[in-house]
């Protein structure tokens, strides 16, 4: 059994070499990381609204009052609201916005910064830092200043925007690259009517399927290397990230293999091909645009691995996501790996 | 070696059979040939026994093993050659044989020798795509042979090869009768069936009209006639003449004896008269 997927295997990356797949996959991933490092920006945000209250009313409010409208003055969308609540309920309308609560504690005043969480932390901190600046020269002395983040788990840290594509690019060609790859293998096999020739061999579907799977992992892990090598170094958890590579492959090839399976070219399978692609890139929108994840997007396999690929590129400590995404990302595959082959049984004689 | 019992085989699933309660037996060692025109259920009967498609309805075992329930066994037992093409294009020769033969768990043959015996030896390590249409069919007639088959199904071996390498592969057809290969060998050309089979069936819309040699059913359906041509007061003259009536007879012993004939043909039946006297239409 193992000589036999060997076999496939060996004949799988030569029919890959010679049809230039390792080529295209070192070319795109090394043309990624060259734009991510030398064309898209670091920075591209916009200065975030600002949403406040003062409830604080003790001897230094005319400052803090002086302060804010210095502040409105230099800054059109500083916005005044009526309660903390208020503060929040506007935040959450509005995604590039943050809030801050002024309220008193011992009859000292106390600032609280309220953030989304997912803005660029370079941005916020010189927000923060020079109103706390402002406040505490104004002032005379050192006030308490506390930030409170709304959505924890979408926090990003310290990532230059252009790094921070790196995750994108990691979903959709290394670990989503089987599943458009592996529908063209199949569809040159079966335009060469080889699987028949196979199907009257001791082989077995199993390991045919296999061995196409792992040569999609290969060239994942291929891509993954190239490209993350050269846009973050040796900063990120390799491991963590070549697991999760390891089973998107999988599930992404043999979601492909059942779609080939039903198919004999590129063209008939068109519209399933796009409709699978179109949809398993939505979560891109939500790590694109962290408030807009309602529950259709997050019930999708990829948005916890596009997370997970982040935490792994560039690992804040959350390593529950990444294990987490590897076992659903081991059931899954599990389960598309057994359809793959009971749909190649039930059409491979058609074929 | 083989046995078929009552096969049938729809592809709608309904009462619509493209094979229907077909039963023949084939003895180790022996040329079985398959005829038909197309559609008749040649490729249908043969791709149930190599397992490309599901027994369905009926029996069928090889050596003994249920077709029904292909094991590793029966796969390592069988060799198929098939009509059209089927080879890795990006692959070489050598490289596709290499790759089917160890696919295998018996002993295998080198696919060196197996290139040379069908006369690709200098294309050994040229992609199996750039090969012209006989080459290819030569190189799946070669990784037919790679397990050493007791059981060779072979679907139409010499379509499409010029007369030289028909007449090769033929002769390496032969060989392996000889070795004690079973063969099993469909086709709708009449010619390499009487020369190379020992016993013919032939199958119409999905039925065996009739099993038997092609020597047999010659002198069951054909006419005992001569065609000869002889030259009488420097006329050359043709005439079919009968070995069974008396009058006939006596005018050939005639022309015999007076050294007139010029040339002297038999004239039985071929397999292909013979099919469409049994079925009512042609082989084509």
């Amino acid at each position: 059994m193992l000589n036999r997927y060997f076999a496939l295997l060996k004949k799988d990356i030569i029919t890959g070499v010679r049809n230039y797949y390792f080529v295209v996959v070192i070319a795109v991933a090394i043309i990624f990381a060259l734009i991510v490092n030398f064309l898209v920006p670091e920075d591209t945000s916009i200065k975030p609204a600002i949403f406040y209250h003062v409830e604080y009313q003790g001897d230094m409010r005319e400052n803090i009052d002086e302060i804010i409208m210095e502040s409105e003055r230099e800054h059109p969308n500083v916005n005044r609201v009526n309660s903390r609540e208020e503060i929040i309920e506007n935040m959450k309308k509005k995604d590039n916005s943050i809030g801050m609560f002024v309220t008193e504690s011992n009859g000292k005043p106390v600032i609280e910064f309220i953030t989304q969480g997912y803005e660029n932390k370079k941005v916020i901190n010189t927000l923060v830092l020079s109103m706390k600046n402002s406040i505490n020269e104004s002032l005379g002395r050192k006030i308490d200043v506390k930030t409170n983040i709304l959505n924890k788990d979408v926090e990003m840290e310290r990532i230059p925007f252009n790094k921070s594509i790196l995750p994108i690019f990691l979903l959709t060609e290394p670990t989503m690259l089987g599943f458009v790859l592996i529908l063209a293998l199949v569809f040159m096999e079966k335009d060469e009517g080889t699987i028949r020739a196979y199907m009257v061999s001791p082989g077995r579907i199993q390991e045919y399927l296999a061995s196409k799977i792992t040569l999609m992992i290969i060239l994942g892990l291929i891509s993954t290397i190239v490209c993350t090598g050269i846009v973050v170094g040796f900063n990120a958890n390799y491991l963590a990230l070549f697991g999760l590579v390891i089973v998107g492959s999988i599930f992404s090839s043999a979601l492909g293999l059942i779609i080939a399976s039903f198919f004999d070219n590129l063209s008939q399978s068109f519209i399933w091909v796009a409709a699978i692609n179109i949809l398993f890139a939505l979560p891109m929108v939500s790590y694109l645009l962290p408030s807009f994840a309602p529950t259709y997007i997050k019930i999708l396999p990829t948005y916890p691995l596009l997370f997970a690929i982040r935490e792994a590129v560039f690992p804040t400590g959350n390593v529950e996501i990444i294990y987490s995404t590897i076992l659903t990302f081991i059931v899954l595959s599990i389960m598309t790996f057994i359809v793959s082959v009971f749909s190649y049984k039930i059409t491979a004689a058609r074929d | 070696m083989l046995k078929v019992k009552n096969l049938y085989h729809s592809y709608t699933k309904d009462d619509n059979y493209a094979v229907k309660g077909i039963s023949f037996e084939i003895k180790k060692g022996e040329i079985f040939g398959f005829l038909g025109p197309n559609g008749a259920g040649k490729s249908t009967t043969q791709k149930i026994l190599t397992g490309l498609l599901p027994l369905q309805k009926g029996e069928a075992s090889i050596a003994g093993i249920d077709v029904k329930k292909p094991t590793e066994k029966l796969f390592n037992l069988i060799g198929v050659s098939f009509e059209h093409p089927n080879i890795y294009s990006k692959l070489t020769g050598y490289e596709n044989l290499e790759f089917y033969k160890k696919l295998f768990s018996v002993p295998t043959e080198d696919p060196k020798v197996l290139l040379k015996m069908v006369g690709l030896e200098d294309a050994v390590n040229k992609k199996a795509g750039d090969y012209s249409k006989g080459m290819k069919q030569r190189l799946v007639f070669a990784r037919s042979l790679i397990n050493n088959p007791q059981l060779w199904f072979l679907d139409e071996p010499i379509s499409g090869l010029d007369p030289t390498t028909a007449s090769n592969i033929k002769d390496i057809i032969k060989k392996k009768k000889d070795e004690g290969t079973t063969i099993f060998l469909t086709t709708h050309n009449m010619h390499i069936a009487d020369e190379l089979c020992d016993r013919v069936a032939f199958i119409n819309e999905g039925k065996i009209e009739v099993i038997d040699s092609p020597r047999n059913l010659k002198l069951k359906y054909g006419e005992q006639l001569v065609k000869v041509e002889y030259k009488e007061n420097n006329k050359l003259k043709r005439e079919r003449l009968s070995l069974i009536n008396d009058k006939d007879r006596d005018k050939l012993n005639k022309l015999v004896n007076e050294g007139k004939i010029e040339t002297i043909h038999s004239q039985e039946a071929t397999l292909e008269e013979i099919f469409i006297k049994v079925t009512g239409r042609g082989l084509k």
